[in-house]
């Protein structure tokens, strides 16, 4: 298990990160997502060990990581711009092998090969999206606990992206290891995370097993005879978001989903349905809260 | 599992990276020894074998030498550590099983390696070159190996530890590179400046008895250049004190440098990659002394064009070399053009120290000119007059070999004064012209020329040595006049015997010796070589000496100029080279005809009334003629 304690970094005049704490269980893929600027990267490197840390602590199966060689080969760092050792993937290769002991070189080169990538090919003339290919399948093979992945799924087509989810998604399921991904596309994480922390500003809002998350949201289009009814629904729970066409209202309320679906249900609605939340709504209207909102930059 | 890599697997990933780093390490060095060696022993024809060893070593390790291990070790460092300057590189590094220590240590290892193995055999293979030449001096070649081997690698480890540091406090290659010169420099800088403004600003300033051995090991680029002329070239101006100051210097620099690298690398975040310096003590102390020296060299540039204008041009000098070097070097460290005025009052208060210290000098603040010491306080002082003794060419032979050329200090230890009025007497005139308003020129466009100066005053260099056992130099501009009332001083056979350069019993045979014409005679000479001649002529002169011991004055007339041939086989440049391949370099002193000189006085008689034509067109015939003569004179005499 991953533990973050109360962990803060400044860098200069800008506070990355500020009493940040969140755990990370082993066996669930942990998505982290936020603003930008958040300080999701800095995140992720001071989990792996880059960043040593102004205040707090960070705990790898209970060690620290700073400094620490025999916590930092549980984990494996894939930076959203990789540096490349040598010129070719082999070179790359043979470097995490000497590093890792687990790293299954076999495997790797049976990777490469379905996903059809020359390992003796020089790195440079890959694209941005084979370099990430490559990069995911260094981290497998590497053999470690954790898998630090940032900003992974950038730049893959929609193909190889689903592949590298399957193949992560068997990794943590044979248990070999526990990803932790960070990306702006929260599609992405909703389809592989079982949980996510939300970063904002350097602090973290939550860790939340997403299901658990959209318990606390509930989203429904409903329509009425007239205002009233919405506006009392408006009264009682917090509007999140808020859209209508007409009399239909699409609503995005934070409360508890069979209270605000039986007061749905109570004001007697033309129409009604209830629809479902999808991450990046949860992430619009956690940050919306906090006055992350540019609505009015084109007005 | 596995807790770390081992530190020989770190050694090769780490080698594996710098590949083209050994193959350029390993050219330059291979050319650098054995190639160029190679070159030179085979092609150079009727050279000595000794000389041209000696030229392998000397040239190529002595001169070239410290520039390769200054290079080569900003290099190695700059490469060995590059994953500390790129943000995607520390991810990387800094994310991977291995401590900071191994790490560390594994680089520096490699780095090191990489510089000297390539290194030791050049020599070796240089030195097998030398040997094969000329296996009868192996153990000359062995020698110098051996030599060249310690300088070399002492040499490289310092500058190496220093770019060491540099880079640990740096997060860009270009900062580092600018730290280095820093670091590097600044302390010699320093002495340079402070020594130079000493001598145009103080009119008195003639030595200052602190030697730059005992400095020189705090800037770590200098080093290799006198650590290589230590060991490889004949150092006999230096004492004892002043080199054991310096080697030992130079080794405790060379440890502590690594000892802070690693504490510095130990603490360094990963954050400062792409960035500048964040230390923010070393900061101010590096940009303070920098600034400092640059501004002194701004007030002496000033100074030098025209040193009439005096103190306002000198400070217009500080303010533009203090605020334009603080400010670019903050650009530097800080890596952005806003940080030109970071810190104002530090740069202030730099300025403001800067200015005191032009001051100091320029206006004579602590009146170093015009010090007095009270007349009891004075134990003795040696002294000299150098123009009544310079011939321009002051020096010592020492077994056929001139030795501290125009070294004015060790003229100054031959005579002691000891008559403390005597002393006081010239120091207080000597104070008296310091006050005056003419100043020795130091500017390009100086109202009062070098031909006045001198022509005006006479110069008595003094050490004044104090009953509490400390002592000063100074360089008095006195009248003529009162030079002339120290008649019974310069005059005495003590000072005399003492204060020229060669002393008759010094004087071995010439190799040639002319004897001059008085110039409103038909000024004109004749070079003899005959040896039996030179002989009688010298027995002449020694007979005549020991009777009368007068001041051997420099002069172009009533002289005899003797001709020395000095083989000087460990300095090759500015001599000539002989046919047996040695290397030479003719020398003159000239021995005053004094007017009591009865025997020489009557050979220069002879001389001019030799009939010309016969010295032209006859000269075998003269010869025999003249040692017929001159041992008459011998016989009369």
């Amino acid at each position: 298990m991953i533990e973050i304690k109360n962990v803060s970094k400044r860098f200069d005049t800008v506070q990355a990160l500020s009493g940040v704490s969140a755990k990370m269980e082993e066996g669930h893929v942990f998505g982290l997502i936020g603003t930008n600027g958040a300080g999701k990267s800095t995140l992720m490197r001071a989990i792996c060990g880059v960043y040593q840390l102004d205040e707090g602590e960070i705990l790898i199966d209970g060690e620290p990581v700073y400094n620490n060689p025999a916590v930092k080969a549980k984990v494996m760092y894939i930076s959203d711009d990789q540096y490349y050792v040598g010129s070719t993937p082999m070179d790359m290769a043979n470097f995490y092998k000497a590093l890792y002991p687990n790293f299954n070189m076999e495997r790797f080169l049976s990777m490469m090969e379905i996903l059809q990538l020359d390992p003796k090919r020089n790195v440079n003339t890959f694209s941005k999206g084979m370099k990430k290919q490559m990069s995911v399948l260094l981290g497998v093979s590497a053999g470690t606990k954790y898998l630090l992945c940032d900003e992974t799924f950038d730049g893959l087509d929609p193909v190889i992206r689903q592949a590298i989810k399957r193949l992560l998604a068997s990794e943590m399921e044979a248990g070999k290891v526990t990803p932790i991904i960070t990306s702006h596309n929260l599609r992405e994480l909703e389809d592989i995370c079982e949980s996510v922390g939300l970063l904002h500003k350097g602090g973290i809002l939550f860790t939340k097993d997403i299901e658990e998350m959209k318990l606390g949201m509930f989203k429904v289009q409903v329509a009425y005879d007239s205002n009233e009814p919405i506006e009392k629904l408006k009264a009682s729970f917090p509007v999140m978001n808020e859209s209508h066409t007409g009399t239909l209202y699409t609503l995005t309320l934070r409360g508890h989903a069979d209270e605000i679906e039986k007061m749905v249900l109570d004001l007697k609605p033309r129409f009604c349905e209830v629809l479902p939340l999808s991450l990046e709504e949860i992430f619009i209207g956690e940050t919306e809260v906090l006055g992350y909102d540019f609505t009015n930059l084109t007005e | 599992m596995t807790s770390q890599i081992s530190l020989s697997k770190l050694m090769k990933i780490d080698i594996k990276s710098r590949t083209w780093l050994i193959v350029l390490s390993t050219a330059v060095q291979l050319i650098l020894g054995p190639v160029v060696g190679l070159f030179s022993l085979t092609t150079s024809v009727g050279q000595k074998a000794e000389v041209l060893i000696n030229q392998t070593f000397q040239v190529e390790y002595a001169v070239v030498g410290p520039l390769i291990a200054i290079v080569g070790a900003i290099l190695v460092a700059l490469v060995g550590f590059r994953f500390l300057f790129s943000k995607r590189m520390m991810d990387l590094y800094g994310s991977i099983p291995v401590s900071r220590n191994r790490m560390f240590l594994a680089v520096y290892i490699d780095s090191v390696l990489i510089y000297v193995i390539p290194f030791v055999c050049s020599i070796v293979l240089t030195s097998l070159a030398c040997i094969a030449k000329d296996s009868s001096l192996t153990t000359l070649i062995l020698t110098k190996a051996v030599k060249t081997l310690i300088a070399g690698i002492i040499s490289f480890l310092i500058v190496y530890h220093m770019c060491l540091v540099a880079v640990m406090l740096s997060g860009h290659p270009f900062v580092a590179i600018t730290n280095i010169v820093l670091m590097g420099l600044a302390i010699i800088a320093g002495y340079a400046m402070i020594y130079a403004m000493a001598s145009v600003y103080f009119d008195t300033f003639m030595h200052w008895d602190f030697s730059l051995y005992r400095v020189a090991w705090m800037s770590p680029i200098a080093v290799p250049f006198i650590m290589n002329s230590v060991f490889n070239a004949d150092i006999v101006n230096v004492s004892r004190t002043d080199l054991v100051v310096f080697m030992v210097g130079s080794v405790v620099t060379c440890i502590a440098n690594l000892v802070l690298a690693v504490c510095l690398y130990n603490k360094r975040k990963s954050e400062l990659a792409e960035g500048g310096v964040t230390n923010r003590l070393y900061v101010i102390i590096i940009r303070s002394v920098s600034a400092t020296v640059i501004g002194l060299y701004g007030a002496m540039m000033l100074t030098i064009i025209d040193s009439g204008v005096g103190i306002v041009w000198s400070i217009i000098g500080v303010i533009i070399g203090v605020v334009a070097s603080f400010g670019i070097i903050n650009m530097i460290l800080h890596r952005t053009g806003r940080a030109f005025f970071k810190d104002k009052f530090v740069m202030i208060g730099t300025l403001v120290l800067t200015i005191i210290l032009t001051l100091t000098f320029s206006t004579d603040l602590f009146h170093y000119d015009t010090y007095l010491p009270s007349k009891e306080s004075i134990e003795s002082a040696n002294i000299t007059f150098p123009g009544y003794c310079d011939d321009g060419v002051r020096f010592d032979i020492v077994d056929g070999k001139i030795i501290d050329e125009y070294d004015n200090i060790k003229t100054l230890s031959k005579y002691t004064l000891t008559n403390p009025d005597r002393i006081y007497e010239i120091l207080e005139n000597g104070t008296k012209t310091a006050a005056e308003e003419i100043k020795m020129p130091v500017g390009l466009f100086d109202a009062v020329s070098y031909d006045d100066y001198y022509t005006k005053y006479e110069e008595v260099l003094i050490k004044v040595n104090l009953t509490n056992g400390t002592y000063y130099y100074r360089r008095y501009r006195v009248e003529p006049e009162f030079i002339a009332g120290l008649d019974d001083v310069i005059n005495s056979k003590e000072y005399r015997e003492a204060d020229y350069p060669v002393s008759s019993g010094k004087i071995r045979m010439p190799d040639a010796i002319r004897i001059e014409r008085p110039i409103s005679e038909n000024y004109d000479s004749w070079r003899f070589d005959d040896s039996e001649l030179i002989e009688m002529i010298m027995e002449c002169y020694r007979r005549d000496f020991n009777e009368n011991p007068v001041l051997m004055a420099w002069g172009y007339e009533n002289c005899i100029e003797c001709e020395y041939v000095i083989y000087e086989d460990d300095m090759v440049y500015y001599y000539d080279v002989d046919q047996d391949g040695r290397f030479y370099h003719t020398s003159y002193v000239y021995l005053n005809i004094d007017e009591e000189y009865v025997r020489m006085n009557a050979i220069q008689q002879l001389i001019n009334e030799t009939d010309y034509q016969r010295l032209q067109y006859d000269n075998k015939g003269v010869v025999e003629y003249l040692k017929e003569e001159i041992q008459a004179i011998l016989d009369a005499n």
